[in-house]
């Protein structure tokens, strides 16, 4: 999981660029030449290279110290209509759940559950995302879930 | 393997499709995704990091397996027709793992002026466990 979760993105807004996708495409093995086109369209987890825009000065959800212990639980996005390179995209994202677990071998495990609204340079709703997180009390090798 | 033609006529529920392995995950694997998502959780990259954090080794980002599970899709349904993609991630993939992705169709329908199929989705390691479980809506 990145450094910072996506609760703190009130409307950041940032270019679909070429090189980007091309790069990305490459990082999930995917050699498809659809990827290299002018006009590509973006991989299904492209949005998440969105954290590149964030300021630099942007809240780090907990900073290195949690780091051991954020576990990526869910991933979901729903696409409304296409997402090109060249198209210029604002993510809005709120936290709709927060609950906590007790893990099957001891110590609780925190879920935040944060949906993100992906609109383009058309005021379009383009893509509906959905992320939950989970912070564990040790590291998972020994909680296990 | 990218892009062989699903063919919607010819499908029906419960159909198992051909399964894709894709190459043994190796450490400069996790630095090529951490560069390329942004996402340096030094767990993914820093060893020592990862030792003391309890860990036998670095571990691949969830995202990183996300994203290969949807390179099969795209490659069976086309860049730019997935509808819909959903991941529950299971468990951890660590280097030399070697992971396939497997997909079986669960519904086929028309939707949104267009024929749609759902797919349930697996990635297994090469022990047989699930590292993710998921599933997806393509436009045929």
């Amino acid at each position: 999981m990145p450094e910072t979760t996506d609760a703190e993105d009130l409307g950041l807004t940032w270019p679909v660029e070429r090189g980007k996708v091309r790069e990305f495409a490459a990082s999930i093995l995917d050699d498809n030449a659809d990827y290299q086109r002018e006009d590509a369209h973006i991989p299904v987890t492209f949005p998440w290279t969105r954290s590149f825009w964030r300021p630099a000065a942007a809240p780090s959800g907990g900073g290195q110290a949690n780091m051991a212990r954020v576990l990526h639980g869910e991933q979901e996005y729903r696409y409304l209509g296409p997402v090109r390179v060249g198209d210029v995209l604002t993510a809005r994202s709120r936290v709709v759940d927060k609950y906590t677990k007790e893990g099957r071998r001891g110590g609780a495990l925190t879920f935040t559950v944060t949906e993100t609204t992906v609109t383009n340079q058309h005021d379009e709703v383009v893509i509906l995302e959905r992320a939950t997180v989970i912070v564990t009390e040790r590291a998972t090798s020994e909680t296990n879930s | 393997m990218n892009t062989q033609q699903l063919r919607f006529d010819d499908m029906a529920a419960g159909d198992e499709l051909p399964p894709w392995t894709a190459p043994q995950l190796t450490r400069t694997m996790f630095v090529r995704y951490a560069g390329a998502s942004g996402d340096f959780n030094p767990i993914h990259h820093d060893e020592e990091f990862a030792k003391s954090a309890g860990y036998p080794t670095v571990f691949g980002h969830g995202m990183l397996t996300a994203g290969i599970l949807s390179r099969y899709v795209t490659d069976l349904a086309g860049v730019g027709n997935v509808r819909l993609f959903r991941v529950r991630f299971a468990t951890q993939v660590w280097p030399g793992d070697s992971l396939t992705c497997s997909g079986k169709i669960a519904k086929k329908y028309h939707e949104g002026g267009e024929n749609r199929v759902d797919l349930d989705l697996t990635v297994i390691n090469h022990k047989g466990e699930a590292a993710i479980h998921g599933v997806t809506t393509i436009a045929i």
